[in-house]
């Protein structure tokens, strides 16, 4: 079975904003974190896979198939998490079931039941008047009560309190186990990602910066430190963003070995990058 | 198409519902002064119809409805077979109150008011179409804000050039009358379905009216899908 999402060479204009070049693909049964400051491009990759938008140029295939032409086959077989929920403020949690459920031909309702409970949502409450955690885990109950093969996440952990998203974490893991379903996640909550992605994709200023595995990114990702005075311009070179302060510099690279062999000899410490490393020094050059 | 048709109607009913109570104390009232009370329904439809496109935008629920299983062009179809719903509501509703207005003049003694006629039926469901034909591409290409605005527009221009045309067709005010039905609301369409229903009959009329309605309507869906198509959320 090929991968459940696979996007090649794809570009996005906007007026003051453009994807370039994006691919990455995302096998059945991974999760892939999303990473990138705000304004990288996440969402437009989100809305591209979603039909939102329109893919400039490339090629994007979800389940296989394009969603350009085949956007309602595709769009069933996702289940999508915005960022703020919205759907409609002054209707029922029930009443908004009652309209999603005839457009999924897989939708099941003792599950989507089963989660209401489980989530404690107040099925009777108006949409609008939830707070932005329980609208998430509403949109949740909706992406999951259809069997989605794909669930895209646009940042849903932001609302949720923390034991609600370690539990949703560890729902998602579940929910991939059977190697069938996958998931995109995006998020700026890199922790999240830490714990649970096996591929983590990097865009920045709306490029491609890496997708790996995470042990691949873990591997090759690290944060050098040491005396600003061992910085000149060869050093800087191994480099792919470097901050130096008065009395010392981090810089970040992907190559561990390079910058061991090059910096041999001289006071450093090496230590395996953060995610949150990786996307706060990539480009930095102060 | 037939799932966002269900779902327009459900998320708007609490807002059909308010504004229906209106509509018919509002007609009741003008009806009393006869055939005004074609316009009002004309407008309480129309209110009904930017009512339903109000709640995906007031909302924010595109990028939600467009997650769903559906096409753009589903959305809009969906959209052109709820106002056609509203349309027969609005239909319905004025039929009923005119019929009301017009059983309490007959048990006055007063005769049968001309403008609760068949042929005053047909031209609400021309004039509604028209509305609606215009209103909904411009809706659809340029959302709810700028589109309200470029359909009113073009609507007061509609009306203008047939305020200027009809009385030339008709030849209202002119010496003699000249085609112009007493009791008929005013305006070119009401007029000519009238002139219509007339001279060929109430049946060749309806057959007429409600082919040129599906025809506004089917180019208008045309138009509305084709600026529909390369909308973003």
């Amino acid at each position: 079975m090929g991968p459940i999402l696979e996007l090649r060479g794809v570009t996005k204009h906007y007026e003051g904003f453009s994807l370039h070049d994006v691919s990455f693909s995302l096998p059945r049964g991974h999760v892939c974190g999303l990473i990138g400051p705000n304004g990288a491009g996440k969402t437009t990759i989100v809305k591209l896979i979603l039909g939102l938008a329109h893919v400039s140029s490339g090629r994007l295939r979800v389940c296989g198939e394009d969603p350009a032409t085949a956007e309602v086959a595709v769009k069933d077989r996702i289940g999508f998490v915005h960022e703020v929920p919205s759907i409609y403020d002054h209707l029922s949690v029930e009443a908004i079931a009652s309209i999603v459920r005839p457009f999924y031909t897989r939708w099941d309702q003792p599950q989507f039941d089963a989660l209401a409970r489980e989530f404690d949502l107040p099925t009777r409450t108006w949409f609008g008047s939830l707070s932005r955690g329980t609208r998430t885990k509403v949109a949740l109950a909706l992406a999951l009560a259809h069997h989605a093969e794909l669930l895209v996440l646009d940042e849903p952990t932001s609302g949720l309190d923390p034991v609600f998203r370690r539990e949703l974490l560890d729902r998602l893991a579940a929910y991939v186990s059977d190697g069938l379903a996958s998931v995109l996640f995006s998020t700026h909550i890199t922790g999240d990602l830490e714990r649970m992605a096996d591929y983590i994709t990097f865009i920045r200023d709306g490029r491609l910066v890496f997708s790996s595995t995470r042990e691949e990114v873990f591997d090759r990702w690290v944060v050098v430190k040491g005396d600003p005075g061992d910085l000149d311009e060869g050093t800087r070179q191994l480099f792919t963003g470097v901050e130096v302060g008065a009395h010392a510099f981090t810089g970040l690279t992907d190559d561990a070995p390079r910058a061991r062999t090059h910096m041999a000899g001289r006071d450093i410490v090496i230590e395996p990058a953060t995610l949150d490393d990786i996307m706060y020094y990539t480009g930095r050059t102060c | 198409m037939l799932n966002l048709f269900i779902k327009d109607i459900k998320v708007g009913a609490i807002f059909l519902w308010a504004i229906v109570p209106l509509y018919v104390v509002t007609a009741l009232q003008v009806s009393r002064v006869g055939a005004g009370f074609f316009w009002v329904n004309v407008t309480c439809a129309s209110l009904l119809l930017v009512a339903v496109s109000m709640l995906d935008w007031k909302n924010e629920a595109e990028p939600f409805v467009h997650s769903l299983p559906v096409t753009r062009a589903m959305v809009v179809r969906a959209r052109y077979l709820t106002v056609v719903m509203v349309g027969l509501v609005s239909l319905v509703i004025g039929s009923a109150i005119g019929a009301a207005r017009g059983i309490s003049l007959m048990m006055r003694a007063e005769p049968w008011p001309r403008w609760m006629a068949g042929d005053v039926g047909l031209a609400f469901v021309l004039v509604f179409a028209f509305i609606a034909s215009v209103y909904l591409p411009c809706y659809f290409r340029w959302g709810f804000g700028k589109g309200n605005v470029a359909a009113a527009l073009v609507l007061a221009a509609a009306g203008i050039v047939t305020d200027i045309v009809g009385p030339a067709v008709t030849g209202a005010g002119a010496p003699g009358g000249g085609l112009f039905y007493e009791g008929v609301p005013r305006g070119l369409v009401s007029q000519g379905v009238a002139h219509v229903a007339s001279r060929y009959g109430l049946a060749p009329a309806g057959v007429l009216v409600l082919g040129l309605a599906a025809v506004l309507l089917w180019v208008s869906a045309q138009v509305a899908a084709r600026g529909y198509r390369r909308q973003e959320f």
